[in-house]
């Protein structure tokens, strides 16, 4: 038995074949155990493949991700004012779609331009942030300097004045400690003179040697 | 599907070619937009490339579109374009790999390639389709992409084989017989990937 090739079940199985074909190979089919079987083996295939068909990846995304959202909303604000004024009859729908479709085509054949002006536009606003900075600093700087100035100023005076403070309080100190040292001296030679004087006291009435007076 | 508006793509083409007509290249990229990017998200298997990879083919489209062969079909030059631009996509992949598993995607709902969600098998109908579906994408990523390009053009965009050779570049006899030896082997990679599956799949 001559069996059918490839290329011939393939325009079956995916309805390209005439009339007259599909005749001869389902004629095959049925008598032929081997062709059954290579099918259904396809048909498998193809049925499992269809999950993917109901559920295509990112079936849902309809637009880009990076398409530009301020372009976007002018669209829509478009879009919106036809319906809010109730003029479909002079802005069109097909119109709207074209602004909108327009807005896209230019961004696809834009999106590198705009890439490199965005990046532009960063590199410039990182270097005035930069420059900003540097005036901060320096400002900051000179600022620093002026108070550290000040400070300083405030710093020698107030010393000064601790200094001048101290050295009148050395003196008076100087003096209190010299007039304490005199009363000291001076008191204890009045005590020394009353510990001698106790010392050398005899009572002229009592005998020397006798107990003394109970 | 889509063959009622046939006509209009080449009138529409006409505009764009003559008189620069943003409203007919609105109109074809209206129609064709999410044809192109789902054939591109299963070629490079990875949503996002497939976003960028469909605007890169539409902007093509513009900026080609002098050189639009009038007697041909838009649809067919287009995916042309679409095919050729995933083709240098995956071959940049090849010499310069991302990731061990390049056509591995990350984080919101793209082709991963762990498996799919294997850690809680969900008993629900739904769950096990978006599984089901998972498995089919992971296939189709491993599959040599000669066979890839013409099973998601005629299996999935439903174009015929005539057209499929067309832009491909090849009889339309190859087209066939690699979709039969593309069909083979997805049901072999869906068989082995069962089969790692049932196992369980290592962290
Ligand atoms: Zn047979």
């Amino acid at each position: 038995m001559k069996h059918p090739g490839n290329e011939e079940w393939m325009s079956y199985l995916y309805d390209e074949c005439d009339t007259a074909d599909r005749q001869r190979l389902d004629a095959h089919a049925a008598v032929c155990g081997e062709c059954t079987a290579r099918l259904a083996g396809w048909r498998g295939v193809t049925a499992r493949l269809d999950a993917d068909r109901e559920t295509p990846a990112g079936a849902g995304r309809r637009f880009g991700r990076r398409l530009p959202i301020a372009r976007w909303l002018a669209a829509a604000a478009l879009l919106a004012a036809g319906i809010g004024l109730g003029r479909w009859g002079t802005v069109s729908r097909t119109d709207v779609r074209h602004e909108l479709e327009e807005a896209r085509v230019q961004w696809t054949l834009q999106a590198r331009a705009d890439r490199a002006a965005a990046d532009r536009e960063i590199v410039e606003s990182v270097r005035a942030l930069a420059a900003r900075e540097q005036e901060w600093m320096e400002d900051a700087r000179h600022e620093w300097a002026t108070a550290r100035a000040v400070d300083h100023r405030a710093i020698q005076t107030a010393l000064r004045g601790i200094e001048a403070r101290s050295t009148t309080d050395t003196v008076a100190l100087h003096a209190g400690l010299l007039r304490l040292a005199q009363e000291t001296g001076n008191g204890f030679e009045q005590t020394e003179g009353h510990l001698q004087q106790l010392a050398g006291y005899r009572p002229d009435n009592s005998p020397a040697n006798e107990q003394p007076p109970r | 599907m889509i063959r009622s508006f046939q006509a209009g793509d080449e009138q529409a083409m006409w505009r764009l070619r003559h008189e620069d007509d943003a409203g007919a290249f609105a109109e074809l990229m209206e129609r064709w937009e999410t044809p192109v990017r789902r054939l591109c998200a299963r070629m490079v298997g990875d949503v996002h490339r497939a976003e960028d990879l469909s605007q890169e083919t539409f902007a093509r489209v513009f900026a080609h579109r002098h050189s639009f062969d009038t007697g041909g079909r838009f649809s067919t030059w287009m995916w042309r374009i679409a095919v050729n631009l995933c083709h240098d996509e995956l071959r940049r992949r090849v010499r310069r790999p991302e990731s061990p598993f390049p056509y591995a995607e990350g984080e919101d709902g793209g082709v991963r390639d762990d498996g799919p969600a294997c850690e809680q098998p969900s008993p629900s109908e739904a769950a096990a389709k978006v599984e089901e579906a998972e498995w089919v994408r992971r296939a189709l990523v491993r599959l040599p992409e000669i066979y890839r390009a013409v099973v998601v053009l005629r299996h999935f965009e439903g174009l015929r084989f005539a057209e499929i050779a067309e832009i491909l570049g090849i009889p339309t006899g190859t087209a066939k017989s690699r979709m039969a030896e593309g069909l083979d082997r997805l049901g072999e990679l869906l068989r082995h990937d069962e089969r790692g599956g049932a196992k369980g799949f290592e962290p």
